[in-house]
């Protein structure tokens, strides 16, 4: 996986992370990742990130007890590369093509390496809450494989 | 596909759980097709269901056991195990997606529908069975063999199951919406069941078959495929009517099916077809086929576009 090692550990949502976050997502897999899976798979990958400029808003839901509001990382992608990253607050109204939401819970789970990223889609411990379906699985492995860059960025929760 | 004599259609139709290990698989795939000119009612599937309805439980592994331990190489055992857990995680997924389809439509399809969450609820305890008691894996729950199992499901299996399982949680926000029934039918039953599951049929009855191993798997599975029969035909029934009561809905199942088509190429490692007796040219022609006797035979046009999709179509190893 791309270069997180040694990194600086980050607040989960502050901005500084989601600065970290848009790095490494843009940076994509290392070479270990790479060497891991064949390369019809990576031109799959390219050919579908080459011309990406959709947004994704990965939303994290609070537990009842704290609220229930929704913070989101807002990431813009323009033609394949990930251009901007923002912190939306949960008061605030978030635009993006595909906003994701999970729970708190389910992040933390996440960036402790605990969660099966397939598993992660397939069992919706992220929903699609806003956004053409078809068109965003149309690039699901594209997704599936930031998600894992992202989970490379060391996360603290405290 | 081949036309049925109507002793073989008898055959098929008759045979107990015991006999039906005599069906070869050929011989099941025409009989999943061969009604799709001629579609049955819905209760005339549910009527059906009752005659082919059979017991996980009946099944006996002791020699599949025997089999698994002593006679297949580990290259076998390694490509079985990945082909059968997508299978096995593919069933549990449509077995929960499914009750969302059942909050709409006529009460003949809701009662049909009943029946085939039952079917799906058990191809998933026959496949807990098999990596319980021939492959070994651990675990005293449902949930502890599905998680055991997920661990040679292989990465494309995120493709068309993740699109299933949040086509099943749009279609809940309004299961009445034609669009949304239409979307969802085209990736449940005529890809995932009517492409996919046939294709996994296929590739593990023949080399059962073939080599003459795995008796009860081999038992299981083709009473699965016959299941599939009414889930292939109540599913193509459903596209066919909803297509000529509004034929803009097309243009739903042709989205999904670009969207279908266009995860197909992102395959992440080869599937393992050859230790099992198969390439990937002979699955792909295979798959074609199932693709294109669906689509033609229940009279649904596709673009050049889709068509050309299709014959770059890639093995892909999953199906429920």
């Amino acid at each position: 996986m791309g270069t997180a090692i040694g990194a600086q550990t980050l607040r989960f949502l502050s901005t500084e992370w989601a600065e970290a976050a848009r790095a490494q997502v843009d940076r994509g897999p290392g070479e270990t990742v790479m060497a891991g899976k064949q390369e019809s798979y990576w031109e799959w990958i390219a050919a579908t990130r080459e011309a990406y400029s959709y947004s994704w808003a990965l939303g994290v839901r609070e537990p009842a007890s704290g609220g229930g509001g929704v913070s989101y990382l807002r990431l813009g992608w323009r033609d394949g590369r990930c251009a901007d990253a923002t912190i939306v607050g949960p008061d605030e109204q978030v635009s993006a093509d595909f906003v994701i939401q999970g729970t708190r819970e389910t992040w933390r789970r996440f960036f402790a390496g605990e969660l099966n990223l397939q598993r992660m889609v397939v069992d919706k411990m992220l929903r699609l809450e806003h956004g053409d379906i078809l068109v965003f699985f149309q690039g699901v492995f594209f997704f599936v494989e930031s998600l894992a860059a992202l989970e490379q960025v060391p996360t603290s929760f405290g | 596909m081949a036309e049925m004599s109507s002793l073989l259609i008898k055959s098929v139709e008759q045979s107990s759980l015991q006999e039906l290990g005599k069906i070869g698989i050929d011989d099941m795939i025409d009989y999943v097709h061969k009604d799709l000119k001629k579609l049955p009612e819905y209760i005339d599937l549910y009527k059906r269901y009752f005659k082919h309805r059979w017991n996980a439980y009946d099944l006996d592994f002791t020699q599949d056991a025997i089999d698994w331990r002593t006679k297949m190489s580990e290259e076998e055992r390694e490509a079985f195990k990945e082909i059968a857990a997508a299978f096995h995680h593919a069933e549990r997924q449509v077995e929960i997606e499914l009750p969302v389809f059942m909050l709409a439509g006529s009460e003949d399809a809701k009662l049909y529908l009943a029946t085939q969450i039952e079917d799906e609820a058990r191809h998933t305890l026959f496949f807990d069975r098999f990596y319980r008691e021939v492959v070994g894996l651990p675990g005293e729950s449902v949930q502890d063999l599905l998680t055991a199992s997920f661990e040679y499901v292989p990465e494309s299996f995120v493709g068309a199951f993740g699109l299933l399982a949040y086509l099943a949680d749009d279609l809940r926000r309004d299961p009445e919406d034609p669009a949304r029934r239409v979307r969802y039918a085209t990736a449940y039953f005529l890809w995932t069941e009517g492409v996919l599951a046939l294709t996994i049929m296929k590739i593990t009855l023949t080399y059962c078959r073939n080599r003459g191993y795995l008796p009860g798997y081999y038992t299981g599975f083709i009473a699965s495929c016959r299941d599939e029969a009414r889930h292939v035909q109540f599913g193509m029934r459903f596209l066919r009517d909803a297509i000529q009561e509004d034929p803009r809905l097309l243009r739903e199942v042709h989205e999904t099916l670009r969207t279908e088509l266009a995860m197909n190429g992102g395959v992440s490692k080869p599937a393992p077809l050859e230790p099992l007796g198969w390439s990937a040219d002979e699955v792909t022609k295979f798959m074609i086929r199932q693709v294109d006797s669906k689509l033609s035979d229940v009279g649904i046009d596709i673009p050049p576009d889709i068509r050309d999709m299709v014959a770059n179509i890639q093995p892909e190893i999953a199906g429920g």
